[in-house]
């Protein structure tokens, strides 16, 4: 095992990151429209329960990255067959977040750049930084993570006087059923798929400091998404906001006589870079437990390959993309985010009562 | 497709060269083969306008299937 | 030894190679210089007879801008001129704008565009189906203006030559920023006429300009839209009147009769609020409230002005004055056109949303039907450098 040690304040921009990561493009809470603030603060009190979660198997099984608390828990032969359907999911997601981050910058950036060198060039970057290490990784979020808000107050207050507050009126117009299953759609995306820092969390060098940690940047995240939420609806009118295929993108293309549209191509850039590299770092420490390969650079290469190949098969066209992310996401990652980390959980309690009430009985 | 191959070509190279060197296990090479010989066939088959099936598809069709998707 | 050699061309060859990335990281894959493309500065959309798209674009040359900046008089850029005009049919706008190409050297950057004229008859048939094009495409800048041409086709709009600004657009861009002093014309720009064609509850109103002369356009008065297709048109006044309730006026001139002459208010701060009162679930009244401050500008006449009574009165009149014009666009939009351009919609939608789902699909008719009480509260705060008008003593 590796020696990287993160601190406590790149874990937290490494986490803000990652949960930032697309929903500059997709956020499922706007599938409930005007009701969306409700979705994103009912959503980020579920996310933050969900990390809880995964906070908790990370501090029963101190040290332990998820494929080795699985071997542990499950016996070997099971948990390998779990990591690997892991492996996958995290390859998945990370392939999903790069098309998004293509599909993004085709449509608005660069429309006549094939996306696969879009996609290409920044994979390049991410293996870099993949390779470098967990540190490397912590040490570039540190970086880049605090222009992210910056960069959203920026527009906010560019566009103050452009407003209508009333805007995200009427208040539950259709009931609550859309708002509670847009708040699921949240917690899935990005929340749950928070699962893959059980990789990195054997890092972090003050265990102590993990549930403030993950507590603080689902907080961050909920308040950047009500701040994000309320620019645009309140910019854009709730009409045009769920006609735009990218939101920020067409709110920062509002701001009169200065053109910050590069503004949210950086912000998606960090927060997309942070993802992907998480996930790509995930997939391929996971790979490298599960085969027992010891370096798991050996892999980046072939994983990201993988991922970028991947990202453009996976769909044919950017509606398919967002439907996709709304309708079927949540549910795939069902297993994934929920069943198996509470099945996880309740394992570990249980193999933890046992010795402690011999050894510690107090 | 004949950039996708050069891609691939000089990818593989790239790795294998320093695998070698350093005298990786079998699985090693077994891994990054079977993972780039995935994405190598995906992707010459995208290049000749021949999409399989994705993955997205396969994985909405099963939860059709069991029916938590409509 | 060896090694490290080994490593520093490695270094070297990474560095050469990120060095390429970043080339390609920072320059666009479809990079185009000025001298390739034409830039518009302003569109004209209208219909041909059959159904057809006629788009116009205005495009400025940038180099004969120069030589009539710096040579003017010495005929030295009699030859070139600052901007030409051409017009293409197609299917679609994005059809048209292509095709274009074929009569047009560079390709057509648009996001210079300042002004969208619409035709007539394009308003007529309906204007939803043209604008896909104007939100979709992303070179279009949302704060472009849109304006509705009135016995003129954009083309005849867009050709003309003035002499106030070498290129027409910004000219005519000009004539309609003017509207915040004036308050006689609708100023629209194309981010809020999509928020409108969106919003069931608000019918759009788009600025008007017609041709004043050989030489100058007049934007004034504005074009009602229902459903998207053009219902008729607003005058100056009645324009002012919906600035007024919609409060939209930044500063206007209200001329207002008064002893012996007449006065010209100056409103410098004007609020308006439109509302709908509610009985047993049904909205019983529409309700605008309207607020505005005003200096005196001018006096033509032979009154005094000296006590804050004086003031009262005319505050009074003004009032009144201000309020007949929302009456009667109200009235024009009631019963002329029947489409509510206030927006009365939108804030039952917000505030009465069960209400309104029942109303929704035909509000146009409802909101005819309502009776609308007008309040306006006016102030007169200054008087200017001098306070009455002058007179010879006695």
């Amino acid at each position: 095992m590796e020696k990287a040690r993160i601190s406590s304040i790149q874990l937290f921009l490494l986490l803000t990151g990652f949960l930032y990561g697309s929903t500059v493009i997709i956020n499922p809470a706007l599938g409930a429209k005007n009701d969306a603030w409700l979705a994103i603060i009912l959503g980020g009190v579920g996310g933050a329960l969900l990390m809880g979660v995964y906070v908790s198997i990370a501090l029963l099984n101190p040290s332990r990255t998820l494929v080795e608390i699985l071997r542990d828990r499950s016996g070997k032969f099971v948990g390998n067959a779990v990591s690997i359907l892991y492996i996958w999911y995290f390859v998945h997601l990370a392939s999903l977040v790069f098309r998004n981050f293509g599909e993004f910058m085709v449509t608005v950036t660069f429309p006549e750049t094939p996306m696969i060198i879009v996609i290409g060039i920044f994979a390049v970057i991410l293996v870099y930084a993949v390779n470098s290490g967990v540190e490397v990784m912590g040490r570039l979020s540190e970086l880049f993570m605090p222009v992210v808000p910056v960069v959203v107050l920026i527009i906010s207050l560019s566009l103050i006087t452009t407003r209508d507050f009333t805007a995200f009126l009427p208040v539950l117009e259709n009931g609550m059923a859309p708002v509670l299953k847009a708040a699921f759609g949240f917690i899935t995306f990005p929340f749950g798929e928070t699962i893959a820092f059980l990789m990195l969390f054997p890092h972090l060098n003050q265990k102590g400091n993990l549930k403030k940690i993950a507590a603080l940047s689902a907080l961050f995240l909920v308040v950047l998404c009500l701040v994000i939420f309320m620019r645009d609806i309140s910019v854009l009118g709730s009409g045009l906001m769920q006609q735009a295929t990218f939101i920020p993108h067409l709110t920062s293309l509002l701001i009169p006589g200065l053109n910050v549209e590069p503004l949210v191509d950086i912000n998606l850039l960090i927060g997309g870079g942070t993802k992907i590299s998480v996930c790509i770092y995930a997939a391929v420490k996971a790979l490298s437990q599960v085969s027992g390969i010891g370096d798991y650079r050996k892999l980046t290469t072939a994983i990201t390959t993988f991922c970028v190949v991947l990202s453009i098969w996976v769909y044919e066209n950017v509606l398919e993309m967002l439907s996709w992310a709304e309708k079927v996401w949540p549910y795939y990652s069902i297993p994934f985010q929920m069943v198996i980390p509470l099945i996880l959980l309740f394992l570990s309690f249980k193999k933890r009562v046992k010795p402690s009430n011999v050894r510690n009985g107090s | 497709m004949a950039i996708v191959l050069a891609a691939f070509i000089i990818l593989s190279l790239y790795d294998l060269q320093r695998f070698i060197r350093k005298k990786e296990q079998a699985k090693v090479f077994v891994i990054y083969a079977s993972l780039m010989a995935a994405s190598l066939t995906v992707s010459l088959l995208l290049a000749a306008d021949k999409r399989p099936a994705s993955p997205a598809q396969l994985i909405e069709w099963i939860l059709k299937m069991i029916g938590v998707v409509k | 030894m060896k090694c490290r050699k080994d490593k520093y061309a490695v270094k070297i060859a990474t560095l050469a190679v990120s060095s390429m990335v970043f080339l390609l990281l920072t320059g666009c894959w479809n990079n185009r210089d000025l001298t390739e493309i034409n830039m518009v500065t302003a569109l004209g959309i209208d219909r041909t007879e059959d159904g057809k798209v006629l788009l116009t674009v205005q495009v400025v040359e940038p180099a004969a801008i120069q030589s009539t900046a710096s040579g003017k008089g010495k005929g030295g850029g009699a030859q070139s001129k600052p901007v030409f005009v051409e017009s293409y049919e197609g299917e679609t706008v994005f059809d048209a704008l292509r095709s274009m190409l074929s009569i047009v050297d560079k390709k057509l950057f648009l996001s210079t565009a300042q002004v969208l004229i619409l035709g007539e008859r394009l308003s007529k048939n309906g204007i939803s189906e043209a604008l896909d094009f104007f939100q979709r495409n992303h070179e279009v800048e949302y704060e472009m203006d849109v304006l509705v041409a009135r016995n003129a086709t954009p083309k005849e709009i867009l050709e003309m030559e003035t002499d106030i600004d070498p290129i027409p657009a910004v000219y005519i861009k000009g004539t309609i920023e003017n509207t915040v002093s004036r308050a006689k014309a609708k100023r629209t720009i194309l981010l809020d006429l999509i928020k409108d064609m969106g919003d069931s509850g608000r019918q759009p109103v788009i600025g008007q300009v017609e041709k004043a002369g050989e030489k100058e356009v007049r934007t004034e008065g504005a074009a009602v839209f229902r459903d998207g297709k053009l219902a008729g048109w607003l005058d100056p006044y009645e324009t002012r009147g919906y600035l007024f309730a919609a409060g939209k006026v930044k500063s206007t001139i209200v001329n207002i009769p008064a002893d012996n002459g007449k006065i010209s208010m100056e409103v410098i701060r004007s609020k308006g609020k439109i509302n709908a009162e509610f009985k047993n679930g049904e909205p019983a009244m529409l309700t605008v409230r309207v607020g505005l401050e005003a200096n005196v500008g001018e006096y033509e006449g032979k009154g005094k002005l000296d006590s804050p009574d004086d003031l009262h009165k005319l505050e009074e009149i003004l009032g009144d004055e201000v309020k007949k014009e929302i009456r009667r666009a109200l009235d024009k939009a009631q019963k002329d056109y029947s489409s509510d351009i206030f927006g009365f919609g939108t804030q039952l939608h917000k505030y009465h949303p069960q209400y309104w789902k029942k109303v929704k699909d035909d509000w146009n008719d409802t909101f005819s039907k309502l009776p609308v009480d007008i309040k306006v509260d006016a102030k007169i705060r200054r008087t200017g450098v001098i306070k009455g008008p002058i007179k010879k003593d006695g």
